[in-house]
């Protein structure tokens, strides 16, 4: 009986750890070629930002215009309809989000953490992650981010989309931030998809 | 919006036909259409359109109706809402407070400014429960041309 279960447990080792350790092994080959980079992919909104935006969150679907404000580093974020009439609006800093208001539509707290953080990404400025950005041989971009409540995230570039690499490969790619754009640094297509959520945002800058 | 301390501004142009055909268009920040004509919502949204029934939404169900009755003169005549009379010199001001609790939430009152002199309606303001407000303006009015059937579908 050992005999037996002896090759199999060693072949289900195997692959338990060829699959649960596959993104870690990227990160850690990209240490070899560290550097800081430059200009990092977010977006910088200036002052304000005015996005045409739908949204779609668990198969009901909003568009209208999409609002950011920068007040010194505190993000607000508003979302109104076509009509005129508000969807929510939130307000987004280094420690996390609040929710002004929230149309019932939208008030799921799971749909507005995964809303938030994903807004969170684009806005803050990589470049305080220095020491956290590698380049692999693909010129692909991955840095990681610490959260305050302990997230630890991996982005990467992949054919100039930028994408979460989460923890385990089974759900990889489960979070995709696309930011494309015409312009080098300032992306003005925006697709933030959370499949779990059901979550589609799409932003076109206007 | 007021707690993002912004005024956005939009522009378009605004049909509408006896009894209850409209077709409200903008042009600017962005093209985006919705057209109402027998129940039906068309919206067409960067070349994205869609199709539903009014009778599916409550919410946007309150609204048409309160604008076409603005139009049609008839908004007083209405269950869905509590009603208030004022009158300035210049204006009629109808303040309507929806009675249903799910439209109370997005609106919290709708004024309606009516010009004195011709009676017609010249502003409506949406309000809502945080202090924001949509404000609709009608200018460059033209009253009783002929509109063709194709501006009520897209």
């Amino acid at each position: 009986m050992s005999r037996f279960l002896h090759p199999f447990s060693v072949c289900s080792l195997t692959i338990f750890l060829f699959f649960s350790c596959q993104p870690y092994k990227l990160v850690k080959e990209e240490k070899q070629h560290r550097y800081t980079v430059s200009s990092p992919l977010h977006i910088d909104v200036g002052d304000k930002a005015v996005y045409r935006a739908s949204v779609g969150i668990l198969g009901n679907y909003f568009s209208g215009l999409f609002v950011i404000v920068n007040a010194d580093s505190l993000y607000k974020a508003g979302f109104l309809s076509g009509m005129g009439i508000k969807f929510f609006d939130m307000q987004i800093d280094e420690d996390g989000y609040e929710i002004i208001y929230c149309i019932e539509s939208f008030n799921r707290k799971p749909v507005l953490n995964a809303m938030a953080r994903g807004l969170r990404f684009m806005l803050e400025d990589p470049s305080k992650y220095d020491g956290n950005f590698y380049v692999d041989k693909d010129d692909d971009i991955i840095y990681r981010s610490a959260d305050n409540d302990g997230w630890k995230r991996q982005y990467y570039l992949e054919n100039g989309r930028t994408k979460q690499i989460t923890g385990r490969r089974f759900i990889r790619n489960m979070v995709l931030v696309e930011l494309y754009n015409n312009r080098a640094d300032q992306p003005e297509n925006i697709i933030f998809l959370h499949k779990g959520m059901r979550l589609r945002i799409e932003m076109k800058k206007l | 919006m007021e707690f993002l301390d912004v005024t956005l501004v939009s522009k378009g142009k605004f049909w509408f036909k006896k009894e209850n055909s409209l077709r409200w268009q903008y042009t600017d920040p962005y093209n985006y259409i919705i057209v109402i004509n027998d129940g039906v919502v068309q919206i067409s949204d960067d070349g994205k359109d869609q199709e539903f029934q009014v009778k599916g939404n409550r919410i946007f169900e309150q609204v048409n109706n309160i604008i076409v009755a603005s139009m049609k003169g008839d908004v007083i005549d209405n269950d869905d809402f509590d009603v208030q009379l004022y009158e300035n010199d210049q204006y009629y001001l109808v303040r309507l407070k929806p009675l249903k609790s799910e439209v109370l939430q997005v609106i919290h009152e709708m004024e309606m400014y009516f010009k004195k002199t011709t009676l017609q309606i010249s502003r409506i303001r949406m309000n809502e429960p945080n202090d924001d407000y949509t404000l609709i303006r009608y200018t460059n009015r033209i009253i009783n041309e002929p509109i063709p059937s194709s501006v009520f579908s897209l």
